[in-house]
């Protein structure tokens, strides 16, 4: 990292109007985040590897022909950065829209009713209703675990259980199989929570989780607030040693 | 001299789109507000319940959306009490049976204006129209106004 | 009103038809759609020879909760009623504690029962103040527009006064404790997540002798009125039945943690101490074919012989007295309207008013008593048992809520049995009489509607609310033949 620090070039970059300047490995989420300019995310989480799974921070880079997730994109010199016009809010509406669709998400009675970032993004981008037909699948609840449920009504396929399974506790017991809408994350080779033979214990991947998807068994609705804090200070214990 | 005590009370529905007007006004002069005797609420419709609340007050001043006037006209004005009531709803009151109400059940006679937009869209939606939600400034600079005409 | 013929019919068929046995219906077309109807037939002479009160909406709510965690229950449960929400939580909370196999702490069983007596004082003086006092103090034959709350207020605005206040300082307990007023997720599995703070508790002190004094006066105007309405006591569900209550380990009346006592129609003791988990071998539940609601009934006596009542009325049939002074005073006194239990509906208007009285008492000495500081108020366990039962009494009568769980806690079974559910049969039966009393030949007139709505309300099902907005139901009323063809149809907007 120190190498990478030192060949990294400073680059100036126009993001919204707003003349700003970030080192060239470091993506536009990242250099607009230090400039106090929101852009949504959903899959995105400090300490974690990016993933450009959820679209959600798709921002307009001039002369590029489509959208591109702020996430993975690298800034370079020169770039023409625009993160909120109303085309790019609709398609993130949309996005958010279908992860609604989707699934069972019932926030009334649900363990993160409050607490919930996919809650909290259809407030901020200002959702009221869903216009695409909800599928209503029926979704198994995995309650095998001593500790934890895994509810996959409430889950999103951000993937962030999976990336801190693997990148931080190193286990790699959740993955995610199948394609498209029939994806859903699994424990091992499709086995029971309870049944994991490499599953720890450790609980990040419900900490990590920005839904009710995996929680903490017991916890009563609207009781399951996940502290996350944990996992940048972890990243920098590990790149230090 | 006592100062008066005032209540600034928005009402509406926050998911109907211009319909929580009143709701957004009122928490735009909460942020005004220094003084003490000056108390605002928000409410979903004005129920029965609100009436041993608002008893207390000297002034009331309700804000809402109104389909009788032109889009985003604001109109403040004092009103009296309404004699004739017939209830629609036991639980949706209009200002008017408000005062009416406090006169009858606890002898008050509180000073009631009203504070109306005119709205126009009440789709489904948080989104106030634009109309509407240009007209914030001059709702706050009328109760405002009237406040102040009390607190002296 | 306006009269129209639905089905168009030569006048020779007419005369043919009229002499058979005819059915009328009055179906309440209320915001909320499908809910209550009611169904009175008559026989050739144009008497009245059953009446039926049937729910024809089907919620779901044991069904949809199959396969959920049985920790989200006390919450899901809550969303079946918006008026005792507190009342379905605090049963599946305790169905839940079962499961989980632990005995709350005690600070913990203290607060629920403060939080039931918000639930009373609000349920009761909605009930008593805003739906049914139009009825008691403006007469059943009022003007329909002028007979809902505010004309109450013109009329006597120191009882609608009352009845306001009343409400408020119930709904503050909910609103203090829970930090909502309508669905408080607060109560959990193992006992409640927040303990009660010196500040609210002092608040909600400070309310209770004002609120003493109004209930107190509103008994005494009740009593004093209550010789006018001689004709609605006597036909207001007044006939022999069992009841049903919980009582406390003495036999005295008990809402939140009791045993289940049944009394037969002369008062006797048939059940006693009975653990509310024992519930399945005393009650059963027939269906029929007309309504969703099902029909329990008292087991050994079976169906439909084993009707029994639960409410207001039945908690002061069944128990020995009241723990708190007051309130045990004017039992006494109530008692005394008869030799064994009181058995006309019409008097549950006036057990309400005596239970919202005991439950200021009980509330004071639950706030006075240093325990219900204390933050230890959750137990933890996981699933011990994979079946539970919780039971209270909700303001309008018994509740039981019975789950059965995986080993993991998912719910596999719900069976909840309502007040309303409770009481079907008595409803069914009370109408009978009123319509019996009222109903004279096929015509359908005002004080006859007037009344069956009232006796629903005696028993202040959940439908009753929104029925009274606007001081009378919005009726349909519909005169059918045997074959079920329509002959005349009465709606009232």
């Amino acid at each position: 990292m120190m190498i990478a620090k030192k060949i990294s070039q400073i680059q100036t970059l126009i993001i919204d109007g707003k003349e700003v300047g970030g080192r060239s490995d470091e993506t536009i989420l990242q250099v607009a985040r230090e400039n106090d300019i929101f852009i949504p995310t959903l899959c995105h989480l400090d300490g974690l590897s990016e993933y450009g799974g959820c679209r959600l921070c798709i921002v307009h880079v001039k002369g590029l022909p489509r959208l591109v997730p702020s996430c993975t994109t690298l800034v370079r010199e020169g770039m023409e950065v625009t993160t909120n016009s109303e085309d790019i809010i609709e398609y993130r509406k949309g996005i958010l829209s279908l992860l609604f669709a989707e699934r069972n998400h019932v926030c009334s009675v649900c363990v993160s009713n409050g607490h919930c970032e996919l809650q909290w993004l259809a407030l901020k981008l200002g959702i009221t209703h869903v216009e695409f037909p909800y599928i209503y699948p029926k979704m198994p609840v995995d309650a095998t675990h001593d500790r934890f449920i895994a509810d996959h009504n409430r889950c999103v396929l951000c993937g962030r259980c999976v990336r801190v399974c693997h990148e931080v506790e190193g286990a790699h017991t959740k993955d995610v199989m199948g394609r498209g809408i029939t994806s859903r994350v699994i424990t091992d080779l499709m086995n029971n929570w309870g049944e994991s033979n490499t599953c720890t214990g450790c609980g990040k991947c419900v900490h990590v989780c920005p839904t009710g998807a995996l929680s903490e068994k017991g916890k009563s609705v609207a009781e399951m607030e996940k502290r996350r804090q944990f996992l940048p200070y972890l990243k920098r214990m590990r790149e230090r040693s | 001299m006592t100062k008066q005590k005032v209540a600034v009370v928005g009402y509406g529905n926050d998911l109907r789109g211009d319909d929580g007007i009143g709701i957004v006004a009122v928490r735009k002069i909460r942020e005004f507000i220094k003084d003490t005797n000056v108390d605002t609420y928000e409410y979903h419709q004005l129920s029965i319940e609100v009436l041993p609340l608002l008893c207390r007050y000297d002034k009331i001043i309700f804000i809402d959306c109104s389909t009788d006037i032109a889009h985003a006209e604001v109109r403040c004005y004092q009103i009296q009490p309404d004699n004739n009531i017939t209830l629609t709803m036991t639980h949706h009151l209009m200002p008017e049976q408000i005062l009416q109400l406090i006169e009858t059940l606890y002898n008050k006679t509180p000073i009631v204006y009203v504070c109306k937009i005119g709205g126009r869209v009440f789709d489904f939606g948080c989104e106030i129209s634009q109309e509407v939600l240009a007209s914030t400034p001059k709702i706050i600079k009328c109760c405002m106004e009237l406040i102040e005409n009390t607190v002296q | 009103m306006t009269t129209k013929k639905k089905t168009k019919k030569r006048s020779s068929e007419l005369t043919k038809e009229e002499s058979m046995p005819k059915e009328l219906v009055i179906e309440p077309v209320t915001r909320i759609e499908g809910h209550g109807k009611v169904t009175i037939f008559l026989d050739q002479n144009n008497e009245v020879k059953d009446a039926r009160f049937a729910v024809t909406q089907f919620r779901g709510f044991e069904r949809f909760v199959e396969g959920r965690p049985f920790t989200e229950m006390p919450s899901i449960v809550e969303r079946i009623c918006g008026i005792c929400p507190v009342s379905h939580s605090l049963a599946a909370s305790k169905a839940c504690d079962a499961i989980l196999g632990v005995r709350i702490p005690n600070p913990a069983i203290k607060i629920r029962r403060l939080l039931n007596c918000g639930e009373f004082i609000q349920s009761h003086a909605l009930s008593f103040f805003h739906l049914s006092s139009p009825d008691l103090l403006l007469g059943f034959d009022s003007n329909p527009a002028e007979r809902n709350i505010v004309g109450v207020i013109k009329a006597n605005p120191e009882i609608a006064k009352s009845g306001i206040r009343l409400r408020q300082i119930g709904g503050h307990i909910v609103e203090w404790l829970g930090k909502k007023r309508v669905h408080p997720a607060w109560v959990v599995p193992g006992g409640v997540n927040e303990p009660l703070s010196v500040e609210h508790r002092d608040m909600m002190l400070k309310e209770i002798p004002e609120a003493l004094e109004i209930i107190q006066k509103t008994l005494r105007f009740f009593k004093g009125i209550i010789e006018d309405f001689r004709n609605e006591i006597r036909t207001f569900g007044n006939f022999p039945s069992m009841f049903l209550g919980l009582v406390d380990a003495n036999g005295n009346w008990e809402i939140t943690d009791g045993y289940l006592r049944f009394i037969d129609s002369r008062g006797h003791i048939v059940a006693d101490m009975v653990e509310p988990s024992r519930y399945k071998e005393f009650i059963g539940e027939a269906v029929e074919e007309f309504s969703y609601l099902k029909s329990p009934y008292y087991k050994p006596l079976g169906y439909p012989k084993g009707m029994y009542r639960v409410g207001p009325l039945a908690r002061l049939n069944v128990c020995n007295g009241f723990s708190t002074p007051l309130a045990n005073r004017e039992w006494a006194e109530f008692r005394d309207l008869e030799r064994g239990p009181v058995l006309s509906s019409f008097y549950n208007h006036y057990a309400r008013l005596i239970e919202i009285l005991a439950v200021i008492e009980l509330e004071e000495q639950l706030l006075n008593d240093p325990e219900i500081l204390d933050p230890h108020i959750r137990a933890h366990a996981s699933v011990n048992e994979l079946e539970g039962v919780g039971c209270v009494e909700a303001p309008r009568g018994t509740l039981f809520h019975h789950y059965r769980v995986s080993k993991e806690g998912l719910m596999q079974w719900a069976n909840m049995i309502v007040a309303t559910g409770n009481n079907n049969l008595a409803i069914n039966q009370s109408v009978l009489q009123v319509a019996q009393h009222y109903v004279k030949g096929d015509e359908i007139t005002e004080p006859m509607i007037n009344r069956i709505e009232a006796v629903i309300r005696a028993y202040d099902p959940c439908l009753s609310c929104s029925t009274h907005a606007l001081g009378k139901m919005p009726l349909q009323i519909t005169l059918k033949d045997c074959a079920g063809r329509i002959i005349k149809e009465v709606v009232r907007t």
